[in-house]
């Protein structure tokens, strides 16, 4: 009657008694040992541990849709562009590429002698394999490769591959998920399973996952750009961020993907750390759905829109580490101007008349989702606060994060507080979450002036004439009001000082290829 | 010496008792009590540690922590009454009528269910049926009331296999009484001491409960000042700010440990066997 | 051999109205499981492909068997967000929670132990109402709570011990061990405090029976009596205590492991929880419950075992 499996689970069961009795046994011992001694590697080895504030559910860049899975996935794939530390996007597996006069065309010729962790070939005939695995049934990033039409591999080394019409980010899209190459052979191999059996060309090759725990990767020993100086990297889960603090100043971790704001002092002042606090190109705000009382009234959403004091918000919530927004350009964005990210201050008179436009005149009340975070709920109590001396009564709705994503979906809300984690490019930041009928497009923004800008910004080679473009829409939503932008993230890194060769990238990915540790 | 100690033995339930009733005081005095609203925020004072102004300090959205923990006291006795309510109302007719009726129903259907509920751990219960209803309030005290119901349906149980065949319900019996009547006039008002106890103790827990939730993140909706949530937002401040943990918990610990008290004085009082 | 053989047909129902409720559990979320499942990204093909896998295209009945025989043949499904067979998670996810379990409960007996006896043999003296009263707030402190404190004192303020950084012992038993302290005592304390009630009470029941009343009549010391007779008796109430005790912090060690960033099985519930990841959840909840089950019964048979009076009397 029992199967394999069971007795597994019967196994662990009785391992887990021994171990434990065993463990148990000389409980008090050495309790006064401090904290920072318990770290056991074998002499020699060198281990380079991140602390992460969420488990990566996927290894797969096919169906990975979480911010934390590209921090492992960057360190087991290369992709076939890169982000540089200025922003600027460089070639990584590619060699050289050409694009035709009309943006449709793109010539990729590899780098040749490069070889999976598995040990098969990356070639021409692996890019196009990944180009249509990302294209299939299952994919998620069927939305950033749509436009591709044919991709032709006429030797080893040379992809071409034909857009069904011109789409200016199309190589940014490839400096992210979409452009980091799987290994065909493992792919075929494990199938729907191959998100628990990563190979790619990358730095690091994949070894375990304990999920809610750590994934281990090791060394690539034949890694093609530059001999790798670490054994191991080990990503370690801690969901508690002052935990990960505690364990980055006690030398258990080497990096931490996140500094809590209240205790970047702490870091600063640690002599063995560093606090690393650069802008990225994320953004959050709120979603004020066009299609659901009261925020049917475009005067209504301004006026909540134009109370939010982004200063304030900053100030209080982050102690500076965020930059007030009012545009989903951050300062470091090329669509970036002060004119369309810097919200006028709230001003009682503007509002007063707003909210008589809307036909409110003593103000209204909606419901804010938010997530169950802590953070999240005082960034919902800070707009409550805000809009409270407006007679906007703001009710707080907490619902569980999946549920919120969900009701975004559905648009069951009238407003929610959702942002984006951010890329280099300005379209992926920008287009999918106004364009009518797109996919994030939560508050279901339809303009089709917005529309028929937002387009031209995709196919538009120029980018002096994109940014003007990226202006105009801007404009145009700020009319809108369907979402309000409110600040621009900060990566907060704290990294130790025994780590050398890290260099902070806007893309917010920790890239371990050059890192070493002393 | 012995009768001083006995005294303080006894005075043990005494002292729940006003502790509870300080907490009753205290939940429908809050807005003379708290010196500032609870949820008023002063961007000046930001994580002020605590002095004269803020008795408790401050919280990282400058509000008043002592004026937070006096309006908790409300949620507080709110999830003890609600959530041991629903779990009288499910759980004392239960208990009555498979106890007064017995048979198969009883002993095969009913007390398995309990049976199969109690197997599974508390909040992990709790936790699957807010998983299910969403979060909130209401439903962390569904989830709740129905977690401490099999509690209650067994003690009202016992109580009625031991009284029905008690003299006086035989003699009701024969002269004709109805079941009902024999059920609530005569059973039931005997049977309250123990419930009252099993009450009292699920209240402390009841309490316990609802600030796990929200500790968890899913109690009350913010920015209602519930001890629990106040725990769960002062975790991230823990190194900064400790004493922003202390007093949320000391409100949760005096009050449960109010409610244990006078659970195990009245179940000196009432329970005839620890009576001595 | 009556009282066994009813205990077990009575442990049938029970297995089959636990399996019956964690089954219930996913089909009582509001809406089609499979389009809550995949939310709005789902394509037509996934959702079908879901369905199928989760068999709500049967009816509710069959899919009860079905469910029930895979179950038994140690398949509890794969994780929806995690693509790995639920039995993995939990096996993975155990070992860490058995540990936690051992050394809380441990930690609670070396308390308990001395505390209760001292408590029953010195009755009515200020050692019986101090650590009686001790108990009472044992069990008033919110465990969350009682952690928080236990870290900001052993961790924020003195660096003395680890708060997180779980590695399993076959890897490391030092930093294990270290790592393991203070969730232990700060769940350890709780679970004390119910313990040496319980066995104060019992204690104070064989104490005043006749068989000790003849003891110490006799002229035995008092050290040997309570040594000799009445912890032996009186221990039968403690073992249940404890059987359930540890049942109950298998599955129940949600928050500490939350906490103290500790991989184990309660916050695998949680996780799966807030991820929506149902068929994990059920999985889950279905052993969590099954242990307690097994315990329960193991602690009645062994009761059986070791006071034959059971035998006879305790029934239903």
């Amino acid at each position: 009657m029992f199967s394999s499996k069971a007795h597994k689970l019967l196994a662990a069961l009785v391992l887990g008694s021994v171990v434990a009795l065993a463990g148990c046994g000389g409980g008090g011992q050495s309790a006064a040992d401090p904290a920072g001694n318990t770290q056991a590697a074998p002499a020699g080895k060198k281990v380079l541990n991140i602390g992460l504030k969420a488990d990566p559910p996927s290894m797969d860049p096919m169906v990975s849709t979480s911010l934390y899975d590209r921090q492992v996935q960057n360190s087991i794939y290369d992709k076939l562009f890169d982000i540089s530390p200025d922003g600027k996007i460089v070639p990584m597996l590619v060699n050289e590429y050409k694009v035709s006069e009309d943006g449709k065309i793109y010539t990729f010729t590899l780098k040749e002698g490069i070889k999976f962790q598995d040990g098969t070939d990356f070639n021409a005939e692996a890019v196009k394999f990944n180009f249509e695995r990302s294209l299939g049934e299952k994919s998620k990033r069927r939305g950033e490769l749509k436009l591709i039409e044919k991709v032709e591999t006429p030797d080893a080394k040379t992809v071409v591959v034909t857009l069904k019409s011109a789409f200016a980010p199309f190589i940014s899209v490839l400096t992210d998920r979409a452009g980091m190459m799987v290994s065909p052979e493992a792919a075929k191999k494990y199938g729907d399973d191959y998100l628990n059996h990563p190979v790619g060309t990358g730095p690091f090759a994949y070894v375990e996952h304990v999920k809610g725990d750590h994934i281990t990767l090791k060394k690539n020993p034949n890694y093609w750009n530059g001999e790798v100086k670490l054994d191991e990297v080990t990503y370690k889960v801690f969901t508690n961020t002052s935990a990960a603090v505690q364990n980055l100043r006690s030398g258990m971790v080497d990096i931490i993907d996140e500094i809590p704001v209240k205790e970047i002092p702490t870091v600063q002042k640690d002599e063995k750390l560093t606090a690393i606090t650069e802008a990225n190109m994320g953004y959050q705000g709120i979603y004020l759905n066009n299609t659901k009382e009261p925020f049917t009234n475009q005067y209504l959403r301004q006026a909540v829109d134009r109370a939010i004091d982004r200063e304030a918000v900053v100030k209080v919530l982050f102690d500076g580490y965020g930059s007030p927004a009012w545009s989903p350009f951050a300062p470091g964005s090329m669509a970036y101007s002060e004119a369309i990210d810097k919200a006028p201050k709230p001003d009682p008179a503007v509002i007063k008349d707003l909210l008589a436009k809307g036909g409110k005149p003593g103000g209204f009340s909606f419901k804010l989702q938010i997530s169950t975070t802590p953070a999240n709920e005082q960034f919902g109590a800070v707009i409550q606060n805000m809009l409270k001396q407006y007679n906007i009564n703001v009710e707080l709705e907490k619902v569980e994060y999946g549920t919120m994503l969900e009701n975004g979906d559905s648009g069951n809300f009238e407003a929610l507080q959702l942002g984006w984690s951010g890329r280099v490019d300005p379209d992926p930041n920008f287009y999918d979450f106004v364009v009518t009928d797109m996919p994030n497009n939560n508050a279901n923004i339809s303009v089709p002036e917005l529309d028929e800008v937002m387009n031209q910004a995709r196919t538009e080679q120029d980018e002096a004439k994109r940014k003007e473009l990226y202006t105009k829409a801007m404009e145009i939503l700020h009319e809108n009001a369907g979402y309000s932008y409110i600040y621009h993230n900060y990566d907060k890194f704290g990294v130790s000082k025994k780590v050398t060769g890290f260099t902070y990238v806007p893309d917010g990915i920790i890239r371990v290829a050059k890192v070493d540790k002393q | 010496m012995k009768s001083v100690l006995k005294f303080f033995r006894t005075g043990l339930g005494l002292i729940g008792a006003i502790i509870i009733l300080a907490l009753v005081l205290t939940a429908a005095l809050a807005p003379v009590i708290a010196p500032y609203d609870p949820n008023a925020q002063n961007y000046e004072k930001i994580l002020q540690e605590p002095n004269a102004e803020h008795y408790f300090g401050t919280d990282d959205l400058g509000r008043d922590i002592f004026s937070r923990v006096v309006y908790g006291a409300q949620v507080s006795i709110k999830a003890a009454i609600i959530s041991v309510g629903i779990a009288m109302l499910i759980g004392i007719p239960i208990g009555l009528f498979t106890g007064y009726y017995r048979g198969f129903w009883d002993e095969w259907v009913v007390m398995r269910v309990i049976d199969a509920l109690q197997a599974f751990p508390f909040l992990i219960l709790a936790l699957a049926i807010s998983a299910v209803l969403g979060s909130g309030f209401g439903n962390a005290m569904l989830a709740i009331g129905i977690g401490f119901a099999p509690a209650f349906v067994r003690i009202t149980r016992g109580q009625v296999l031991t009284l029905r065949n008690m003299e006086y319900v035989h003699a009701a019996k024969s002269v004709g009484v109805k079941d009902m009547r024999i059920i609530f006039g005569h059973i039931l008002p005997n049977a309250m001491g123990p419930i009252i106890i099993q009450s009292t103790l699920a209240m402390a827990t009841g309490i316990l409960a609802e600030a796990s939730l929200s500790y968890l993140g899913l109690g009350v909706q913010p920015p209602t000042p519930s001890w629990g949530s106040m725990l769960n937002q002062a975790q991230t401040l823990m190194s900064v700010a400790p004493y922003a943990t202390y007093y949320p918990g000391l409100a949760i610990f005096v009050v449960v440990l109010g409610f244990n008290l006078l659970g195990d004085g009245l179940q000196q009082f009432l329970d005839p066997k620890t009576r001595k | 051999m009556m009282f066994i053989v009813k205990r077990l047909l009575l442990t049938i129902p029970i297995l089959i109205l636990v399996s019956i409720m964690t089954f219930s559990l996913i089909h009582m979320i509001p809406g089609d499981p499979a389009r809550v499942i995949l939310g709005q990204e789902a394509t037509p093909e996934a959702y079908q492909a879901l369905r199928t896998e989760l068999g709500l295209d049967k009816p509710i009945v069959e899919q009860y068997f079905s469910w029930m025989g895979k179950v038994l043949s140690g398949d509890l499904g794969m994780s929806i967000t995690d693509h790995v067979p639920v039995i993995d998670l939990i096996s993975q996810r155990l070992p860490a929670t058995i540990e936690l379990t051992i050394g809380t409960f441990v930690f609670a007996l070396v308390i308990a132990l001395p505390a209760g006896i001292l408590a029953a043999v010195r009755r009515n003296t200020w050692v019986d109402y101090t650590s009686s009263f001790a108990a009472l707030g044992g069990m008033s402190i919110p465990n969350f709570w009682l952690a928080m404190m236990v870290i900001i004192y052993f961790t924020v303020e003195n660096n003395w011990l680890p708060s997180s950084g779980y590695v399993p012992f076959s890897e490391d038993p030092k930093a294990n061990l270290m790592a393991m302290i203070l969730p232990c005592l700060a769940t350890g304390l709780r679970e004390s405090a119910v313990l040496m009630r319980m066995l104060r009470s019992s204690l104070l029941e064989v104490i005043n029976m006749d068989f000790v009343r003849t003891a110490k009549a006799k002229g035995l010391n008092e050290v040997k009596t309570v040594l000799g007779h009445v912890l032996r008796n009186a221990m039968i109430p403690v073992v249940t205590t404890s059987g359930l005790m540890i049942a109950g912090l298998l599955g129940g060690l949600v928050i500490t492991e939350s906490i103290f960033s500790i991989p184990g099985f309660g916050r695998l519930i949680v996780e799966s929880v807030f991820k929506r990841d149902y068929v994990t959840v059920q999985g889950a909840i279905l052993v969590s419950a099954l242990l307690v089950v097994v315990v329960n019964l193991l602690v009645d048979l062994l009761y059986a075992v070791i006071d034959p009076r059971i035998k006879a009397g305790k029934g239903a």
